[in-house]
């Protein structure tokens, strides 16, 4: 059956469309006017909605990559350098003070920083448990930490001597008592 | 598919419709412009609702579907599918109300009556609603509303292949059915 008819309308009329589209006809649309209510916006609503949706993004990712670079752990610092580097500097500065430089031979002064060129290391008299909010770092040039490694140096040069010192100061004394009783024997 | 063909598609697709170009106007703020589109889909939403509810509660909704449109008109991602769109929003419209009203009353049209041509009308468009959702919805299109398969085919967003099949297969089952009729 050729259905161009109720394809298009085109061809030779079915009569049985045409008595159904008579029929059904009386159930078309009637055309009625549209009334929109003033308040209904169009379009606008999206920008806002659409602006806010993409704020709250990226103050969410913001929040999320704070979070994350709080969470990430830090270099464990180096606990030589941030616990005992400035008390050491400071210890050696009051040392210094309180011995004099001209009670040590230059000499002296040579030999012991050609033996001791290399720094001791010194045990951390605290570990710092609780994570610095900013590490602490030297306060002192390269210079000025090279001229305290030479005080210190000094210092101990100077100890040194006072010990040898004290010690033959000991023996002698040591010796003295030991003849004197000899000689009493003798002499007795 | 060759390049050419491609390109075609292509071109049809970026071509842009009377019905797009009023979809832009409205959504720069040209309301009246709605009234335009309102003309020309409101018999297929008609036709869409009037497949599937009853006629006492197509008119209204009709209206109500054009107003939702509008509010939700930028939504649209394509203007130029404003057709389909608003016939899915009127499909599943249709579909909300017999899901709220199954529990209260039974939705059918009363064809009781004198014997006017309204009646009649009633009548064979209740027995086009026990045809599947493809074809009832076809041939309200084409039988009440008075669209042609290509225009039913360019306002539903279908392929003209498949507007001509449901309009064949659904006028078999149709006429099959009314051969049980009386008096037609």
């Amino acid at each position: 059956m050729n259905d161009d008819y109720l394809w298009d309308k085109s061809g030779k009329p079915d009569p049985d469309v045409q008595q159904l589209e008579q029929i059904l006809g009386a159930l078309r649309y009637h055309p009625r006017e549209l009334a929109i209510p003033p308040h209904i916006q169009v379009g606008r609503k999206s920008f806002i909605a659409r602006g806010l949706a993409i704020a709250a993004a990226v103050a969410l990712m913001m929040l999320g990559l704070g979070v994350w670079m709080n969470l990430q752990p830090e270099k464990t610092p180096d606990t030589h350098k941030a616990a005992a580097g400035p008390i050491d500097e400071k210890k050696l500065n009051n040392l210094t003070a309180s011995v004099p430089a001209t009670a040590v031979p230059e000499s002296a002064v040579r030999e012991s920083a050609s033996t001791t060129s290399t720094p001791r290391r010194s045990l951390p008299l605290a570990v710092n448990r609780t994570r610095p909010r900013q590490p602490r770092r030297p306060q002192l040039s390269e210079s000025e930490v090279a001229e305290a490694r030479l005080a210190k140096d000094q210092l101990m040069l100077a100890l040194r001597l006072a010990s040898s010192k004290l010690s033959l100061a000991l023996k002698k004394t040591q010796g003295n008592s030991v003849s004197e009783t000899h000689n009493q024997h003798k002499a007795g | 598919m060759t390049g050419a063909d491609t390109q075609m598609v292509r071109e049809q697709s970026q071509t842009v419709s009377p019905e797009a170009l009023l979809v832009r106007a409205v959504l720069d703020g040209n309301r009246d412009v709605y009234g335009r589109l309102y003309s020309l889909y409101a018999p297929l939403v008609h036709g869409v609702l009037l497949a599937r509810m009853p006629r006492s509660e197509v008119e209204d909704m009709v209206q109500e579907i054009f107003l939702h449109a509008l509010k939700k008109l930028h939504t649209l991602r394509d203007a130029n599918a404003f057709g389909p769109w608003i016939a899915m929003i009127a499909r599943n419209r249709a579909m909300d109300f017999h899901r709220k009203s199954r529990e209260t009353v039974e939705v059918t049209d009363d064809i009781r009556g004198s014997e006017t041509g309204e009646t009649r009308a009633a009548e064979i468009l209740e027995i086009i609603r026990t045809l599947p959702d493809a074809y009832r919805e076809t041939l309200v299109l084409r039988l009440v509303e008075g669209m042609t398969g290509p225009e039913i085919a360019t306002r539903t967003g279908l392929t003209s292949a498949s507007v001509r099949v449901n309009l064949h297969r659904g006028m078999k089952l149709l006429r099959e059915k009314l051969g049980f009729q009386e008096g037609l």
